[in-house]
């Protein structure tokens, strides 16, 4: 099985932080697992669907050096729309709707600031594209202890873009992609065979792979994941998918 | 890449904005919607789309700007091509949306063409003389794929190109009008 990552950036593997273990390591300020050059040129240049843009988006906000390369593929579009013809600018009527969506905005921000805040920490990347009063709906997955909350579905791709709440500790039942996924992890970490991910850390995982992530302990493991289709899980999981269908 | 004078100003628009400044907002908005419904009308108008579309499009570029403003990184960011990105994601969701793809036949690879003005400042090579110092390979994959309307997939085939080297003569295409817009050898 393929994957498209660089070589780790920074060391601090993942020690001790498993049940039963009692070394602990540091943890790292920079993440070690990332988009390849071809995902980030497909971020840079508009190739992406919503999700996908908005997972590799959650990983800039933690990876300078990421963000660093989509900021010189980009830098050329930008030199080309800043010396675009300015004489022929959109018609008056939008700014003036722009300003009053920008009203309607402020009212539900307001409205939204009544309710509980936000229990998962969302980069504010993917806050600006969903409603002020977003709030994850988590509901139990297969009946392990895992949540998960649907964020958005895409309206051109049909991927889905979902958070996932894993109990630390957990050792997530096996489990085939069904179309890749692309995930980061915004809280806590898992290990599976291609390593040990932590907060920022991005994954990709090809139609066909499969892994049993064991999620570290300590903290909950949140992860932002962008699905194609529904993951299979192995074993009585599995038979009882196929009776049930997915969730 | 842009004037210094100009990316300092724009850094600044931005982080008012990211507070809510909504003076800063209109100033942006005035500095760069005249650009963006230019680039917007080219795309539209390669599709056979009507340019009239181009001021909805207009408006969600920067209704993003303003949700996002919040997000840019004061201290990595590039403003225009930040703003790039958002105006082509845009013109992009919609295609995707509305199922709009594009006959790659019927390109007419010599009536390609960008609409750029001179620059001024100390702006010393355009953009459009960087793209004339690429090879006719990478100049055609960066025009169709990278400034133009049609996605990686429509350019390959259009090109008879297999995704990967495409995508490879982007890469090397842009890093080499980088080197000369820069000033690099």
């Amino acid at each position: 099985m393929s994957r498209a990552e660089r070589p780790p950036a920074t060391a601090a593997a993942g020690m001790g932080r498993f049940p039963g273990s009692s070394a602990t390591a540091p943890s790292r300020s920079l993440p070690s697992h990332h988009p390849s050059e071809e995902q980030l040129l497909d971020l840079a240049t508009a190739q992406l669907d919503l999700a996908a843009r908005l997972v590799l988006d959650s990983h800039l906000s933690f990876c300078p050096t990421c963000a660093a390369t989509v900021n010189d593929m980009a830098a050329v579009g930008g030199r080309l729309l800043a010396t675009q013809p300015a004489d022929a600018p959109p018609s008056p009527e939008v700014f003036s709707r722009l300003l009053q969506q920008l009203d309607e905005l402020a009212t539900a921000q307001q409205a939204a600031s009544l309710l509980p805040p936000l229990d998962v920490p969302l980069p504010e990347a993917v806050r600006a594209e969903l409603r002020p009063d977003f709030r994850p709906r988590w509901r139990p997955l297969l009946g392990s202890r895992a949540e998960i909350a649907p964020v958005l579905l895409d309206p051109g791709s049909g991927a889905q873009l979902l958070l996932s709440r894993l109990a630390p500790g957990l050792e997530f039942p096996e489990h085939v992609h069904v179309g890749s996924e692309n995930l980061v992890v915004l809280q806590g970490g898992y290990v599976d065979q291609w390593g040990d991910f932590e907060p920022g850390d991005y994954g990709f995982y090809e139609d066909g792979s499969r892994h049993r992530p064991l999620v570290e302990a300590g903290d909950a493991c949140i992860i932002l994941t962008r699905l194609e289709g529904v993951p299979r899980f192995a074993g009585w999981r599995g038979l009882l998918q196929r009776f049930t269908g997915p969730r | 890449m842009n004037s210094s004078a100009n990316h300092s100003e724009d850094l600044a628009l931005l982080a008012r904005i990211a507070d809510g400044d909504r003076a800063a907002f209109q100033q942006f908005y005035d500095r760069y919607s005249g650009r963006v419904a230019s680039y917007v009308r080219l795309l539209l108008r390669e599709r056979g789309q009507s340019w009239r579309a181009s001021d909805d499009v207009v408006q969600e570029v920067f209704i993003a700007v303003w949700r996002k403003a919040a997000s840019f990184k004061q201290d990595r960011g590039d403003p225009a091509g930040w703003l790039y990105a958002i105006t082509r994601n845009k013109l992009v969701d919609g295609w995707r949306r509305q199922g709009k793809g594009i006959e790659v036949d019927s390109i007419d690879l010599s009536a390609m063409s960008l609409a750029v003005e001179p620059e001024r400042g100390d702006v010393k090579v355009s953009v459009s003389q960087a793209l004339a110092r690429l090879s006719q390979d990478q100049r055609l994959a960066v025009e169709l794929a990278y400034f133009g309307g049609l996605t990686y997939e429509e350019t390959a085939a259009r090109l008879e190109l297999p995704l990967g080297t495409l995508k490879s003569r982007i890469r090397t295409g842009l890093m080499n009008m980088r080197a000369t817009l820069e000033g690099r050898p």
